[in-house]
């Protein structure tokens, strides 16, 4: 039995997490998320290409023809140009061109991967003591194009010398479905379960 | 006694579901690969994997939300 001297202690109010508020909280975290997601996406939109710096004034195009699977296509390209569709197995004939010869010459072609930046091909420093304003070759295409999985690259190059530089960037794009390159089955594997352990982990324990 | 899931299981699972949905998205052509797009949305996913982990909102399979309720409401 209980003394009527005893304080008469109450014990605090604790108010218990129930199904509403933790709903509530996870809806405001995923809003949020998906807000900060969707305003990449606006972030992220066609971006200009083609010279940044061009003081040299120089010019250049290219003829991509197809083999192997790529056997009977062909696409030009040309310095100015914002984009280009790539094909994954053929040559390049390149050529180049300034209005008037430049000396030592040197500069790269770099695709960039996000953080990883490859440098495709790389050049001089050349002298270029016969005063040539104009050079053309043929390129392969290397044959790891193969297995590059389908999307928009960003590609910038260079060329400086001792009387200028000339700069630009192009998006390279490769087209095909996303299970069409090893790296795209994987991707899309790892999505789904990545996805099938994000809802187990927000599955409650079983109490005790 | 609150509700709750798996946190480190959803952070982790939610950075790798980021990072493959970064993949997949590039690959579908929604946008360019960049510095930004492959850190925030595993970030994202590791924000969103970490919430449904902390609250456990996902309903158990098999059981109502009014079994969960009162589950909870007793402790």
């Amino acid at each position: 039995m209980r003394s009527k001297l005893a304080p008469r202690v109450r014990a605090p109010r604790v108010r218990l997490p129930r199904w509403g508020d933790s709903r509530r909280w996870a809806t405001r975290l995923v809003a949020v998320a998906v807000m900060g997601g969707g305003g990449l996406l606006v972030m992220a939109g066609p971006a200009a290409a083609t010279f940044t710096t061009n003081t040299t004034n120089c010019a250049g195009s290219a003829t991509i023809v197809g083999t192997g699977s790529d056997a009977g296509k062909t696409v030009s390209v040309n310095a100015n140009d914002a984009k280009v569709t790539m094909l994954r197995q053929g040559h390049v004939n390149w050529e180049g061109s300034v209005p008037t010869a430049t000396h030592n010459n040197q500069g790269n072609v770099v695709i960039h991967l996000g953080l990883i930046s490859v440098t495709a091909k790389s050049w001089g420093p050349s002298k270029n003591a016969s005063n040539k304003v104009s050079k053309a070759g043929v390129a392969r295409i290397p044959s790891a194009l193969k297995l590059v999985p389908p999307g928009t690259y960003h590609m910038t190059g260079y060329n400086s010398s001792d009387e200028g530089t000339c700069a630009g960037s192009m998006e390279l794009r490769f087209t095909g479905s996303i299970l069409s390159s090893p790296i795209g089955i994987v991707a899309v594997i790892g999505t789904l379960l990545a996805a099938i352990g994000v809802v187990f982990a927000g599955i409650a324990k079983a109490l005790p | 006694m609150s509700r709750r899931g798996r946190p480190v299981l959803g952070a982790i699972c939610g950075l790798i579901f980021g990072g493959f949905l970064t993949i997949d998205l590039h690959i579908m052509n929604v946008w360019k690969l960049s510095t930004a797009s492959e850190i925030v949305l595993p970030v994202v996913g590791l924000a969103i994997g970490l919430a449904l982990g902390l609250t456990g909102v996902v309903p158990r399979p098999g059981r109502s939300h009014d079994d969960d309720d009162g589950h909870v409401a007793r402790h």
